[in-house]
């Protein structure tokens, strides 16, 4: 029975992603351009989301320094497409290996504290980084704000189709999502991803299974870095930019946590669809409140009033969905199962 | 790693463990011949899971040396004691809820370089032996006490230990089920060809099982040997009833 029910939900779950893929191929060749940065920020949000996740969701380790990592992918990605000529396409890789090691040195550290203390000590990545890049980028007029040219955007020449830089830029980040959403699958299937499990479960249990606890965590901490630092370098192609303020980088971190819980911790898809719902959210939000008649004069209009109806908004969500949206979609789709047909007595899949 | 030779012989010397000012261990020496089936006993804080947690490096004794086979334990670090053929059980479970039965065992075997399917199979077979293969895919969180205990064990046979400490394995099963245990680790003993280091309260499952019993109080050793020998010991009778005048007074 447990047999035909996953193969149901095989069959399900590939006619539920086709059909998404096929949308989100359509997709950027009927809307806007605005509204395809729109998305390509979603995706690249949910790659950071998702590499957090790795981090937090399934190793326990929580980090509202992420921020700091996506800035990293960043600068690497507008530096060297602006000062050395790079194709944007061949500084990922190097934006995410370089965010890895930046992991691994801040991950090394990261093993003396737990819990709330690397919380804090992570904060301090986030609030430390705008002012490195401040201390150490030369951008335009001498502020730490780097634009890469406009003609850097567009697809490569062997890129088929005549895309628009928006148009290439979603299906870049697309394809570069999938590919790092395998990655998760793959890690969390396998042997690694039960030694992040087991180490956020239970870590003398774990050592002496054999975990080795210390590679495990900084390992951790690195992946999810190079995931960070991927959506910064994609994060480029939209905006043509890198930058870091002080509240940016903060926010970017708080954000992705956010999108990790909104859509459901030590989830594969979860970060995905939290990541979507953050970037969405916000533009929905901030739109709304775009011109308040009934407090101009009173405060400063969007800046005060979105991010709180921002948060008002998460904590009804949280409110319904304590285990956010992949973890409420799995107890409804509990809900429908049993009552189709009912799980055997406990008492008889028991008896030994 | 322990050579093929050596005889997987566990050898506890002199180990000495403080916290603050309070002596856990003093100066404890004993031995477990391969394939032996050794039991720890004494009051509750006489040292047992102390020493458990040193033989797996949990805690760093502040003297002693333990040996395994021609193996320096306390030159090892904790994740490397299961590739030398020690696995171990906790005395209140420590299970990963999240994770589903096999997976669990699987991560029993997770020091052994070797490919996953071969990891999951082997996993496979344990949970068979131990009548668990129909819970394979359960998650362990919500499963009954006594079946997590099984799967604990389960976990801590799937990389075929040299030696297997049980920490206090009989605690909180019913009479029937302790009785079940006591047959089990005997005969998973002889078919496994592994020494068994047995932390228990449950004195019939000791009596019933073990070769050898070291006896504890306040973290020395004060008796030694057969249950035969134990049994009669009259310190050993001394340190769990106390003493015979204390008694007349009481």
């Amino acid at each position: 029975m447990a047999e035909r029910a996953r193969r149901q939900r095989l069959i399900v779950g590939t006619v539920v992603g086709l059909a998404i893929l096929g949308y989100l191929l359509w997709f950027p060749q009927q809307q806007a351009p605005a509204d395809v940065r729109l998305w390509t920020t979603a995706i690249y949000f949910g790659i950071a989301a998702m590499g957090l996740n790795l981090l937090t969701g399934y190793n326990g380790q929580v980090s509202i320094g992420h921020g700091a990592f996506f800035g990293i992918g960043a600068y690497t990605t507008a530096i060297l497409v602006n000062d050395h000529g790079w194709s944007l396409l061949a500084t990922i890789p190097v934006a995410a290996a370089l965010a890895f090691v930046v992991g691994v040195a801040v991950g090394i550290p990261a093993l003396r504290v737990k819990g709330l203390y690397l919380a804090l000590v992570t904060l301090g990545l986030a609030v430390v980084f705008p002012d490195l890049t401040k201390k150490f980028v030369r951008g335009v007029g001498g502020t730490n704000l780097v634009r890469v040219p406009s003609a850097s955007l567009r697809p490569p020449e062997w890129m088929p189709g005549g895309l628009q830089p928006d148009q290439w830029g979603f299906y870049l980040a697309l394809t570069i999502s999938l590919a790092l959403l395998g990655g998760v699958w793959l890690i969390v299937r396998g042997r690694f991803g039960r030694a992040l499990i087991a180490v956020r479960d239970h870590e003398a249990a774990a050592t002496t299974v054999g975990v080795d606890l210390a590679r495990t965590k900084v390992l951790a901490f690195a992946l999810s870095a190079l995931y960070a630092g991927v959506a910064g370098a994609l994060s480029v192609q939209v905006t043509g930019i890198a930058n870091a303020e002080k509240i940016g980088t903060f926010n970017l971190s708080i954000l992705f946590l956010v999108a990790v819980v909104i859509g459901g911790t030590a989830t594969v898809f979860g970060p995905l669809i939290g990541g979507f719902l953050v970037v969405m959210i916000q533009e929905q939000t901030t739109d709304f409140v775009a011109d308040p008649p009934f407090l101009s004069g009173f405060l400063s209009g969007k800046e005060v009033l979105s991010p709180a109806i921002f948060g008002i908004m998460l904590i009804v969500l949280m409110y319904f969905l304590p285990d956010g949206i992949v973890g409420g979609f799995r107890r409804l789709l509990r809900r429908i199962l049993t009552r189709r047909q009912p799980a055997e007595p406990l008492g008889a899949s028991v008896a030994p | 790693m322990t050579g093929a030779g050596a005889p997987a012989r566990l050898t506890v010397d002199e180990v000495r463990v403080e916290f603050g000012g309070i002596v856990a261990l003093a100066d404890l020496s004993f031995t477990v011949e391969e394939r032996q089936i050794c039991a720890l006993i004494g009051p509750n804080g006489a040292g047992k899971t102390t020493l458990f947690n040193c033989v797996s490096r949990l805690y760093e004794p502040t003297a002693g040396t333990i040996r395994f086979g021609d193996t320096d334990l306390l030159g090892e670090p904790a994740h490397r004691i299961a590739a030398h053929g020690i696995t171990r059980t906790f005395q209140n479970l420590a299970l990963f809820p999240a994770l589903t039965v096999l997976e669990n065992v699987m991560l029993g075997a997770h020091a052994k370089r070797e490919r996953e399917h071969a990891r999951r199979a082997q996993a496979l077979e344990v949970l068979e032996r131990l009548d668990l293969a129909h819970l394979a895919s359960h998650h362990a969180a919500g499963l009954p006490y006594g079946t997590l205990k099984r799967v604990e064990l389960a976990r801590a046979l799937a990389a075929h230990p040299r030696m297997l400490m049980l920490d206090e394995p009989a605690a909180g099963l019913t009479h029937s089920e302790v009785d079940e245990l006591a047959e089990l680790v005997r005969t998973l003993h002889t078919e496994l060809d592994m020494s068994v280091l047995l932390v228990e309260h449950h004195m019939q499952m000791v009596m019933a099982i073990s070769e050898k019993i070291v006896v504890l109080d306040f973290g020395s050793k004060i008796a030694e040997g057969t249950p035969t020998d134990i049994s009669g010991d009259p310190r050993v009778i001394e340190a769990y009833l106390g003493h015979p005048d204390d008694r007349e007074g009481a």
